[in-house]
């Protein structure tokens, strides 16, 4: 059952029993008959004993299910942004370029850049090929290998 | 030193998945606000 609401006519000031949704509507009145501009929801009194004025605020009632996934979500997304923004900072800084993590690489590709090709030649056998099989290496192999026969 | 780099690329994964997390984190608030009114 919607709320009843009371309000009084405004030609013979007897008063009427109106449902909500009649509200800020011209409504005709129950004991004169003429047309009358009801107030709106705020200014009229409700009825004692109908349903309390407030049971559209039911519709908005906390749900268990809906408070548990935001309450999950926003930590998840809290922790995830916070802790990620500083994982991903020290991971950074680690792999960064130029940085102390990477300064043996930065000096190995100086010293590779510095080389003469036969000074590269001569890492390519022996940083590149299989040590354990340079001794045996015959020149068949090794032209297999880069195939050049 | 190339362990410290090793590190960091393993650190830069797990901060992929720390932020994966927080897109789980905004999907779950989304759904939150998408389920139908009971």
């Amino acid at each position: 059952m919607a709320a009843q609401f009371r309000f009084h006519c405004n030609h013979c000031n007897k008063e009427n029993i109106v449902p909500g949704r009649s509200a800020g509507q011209e409504r005709e009145c129950e004991h004169c008959g003429k047309m009358d501009l009801v107030p709106k929801l705020r200014d009229l009194k409700p009825v004692e004993g109908s349903e309390p004025s407030s049971s559209p605020r039911q519709q908005h009632a906390k749900s268990k299910t809906k408070s548990l996934l935001f309450v999950i979500g926003f930590s998840m997304l809290t922790i995830g942004l916070v802790a990620g923004w500083l994982v991903y900072n020290y991971a950074a800084e680690k792999v960064a370029y130029g940085s102390a993590a990477t300064a043996s690489f930065d000096q190995d590709e100086n010293t590779i850049r510095q080389m003469t090709p036969a000074q590269l030649w001569n890492l390519w056998n022996v940083e590149f090929l299989p040590n354990e099989k340079l001794p045996e290496w015959t020149q068949a192999e090794w032209n297999g290998s880069m195939k050049l026969a | 030193m190339e362990r410290i780099y090793e590190v960091g690329l393993i650190m830069q994964n797990v901060a992929y998945g720390l932020f994966g997390l927080a897109g789980l984190g905004i999907l779950s608030i989304a759904s939150a606000f998408l389920l139908p009114k009971s």
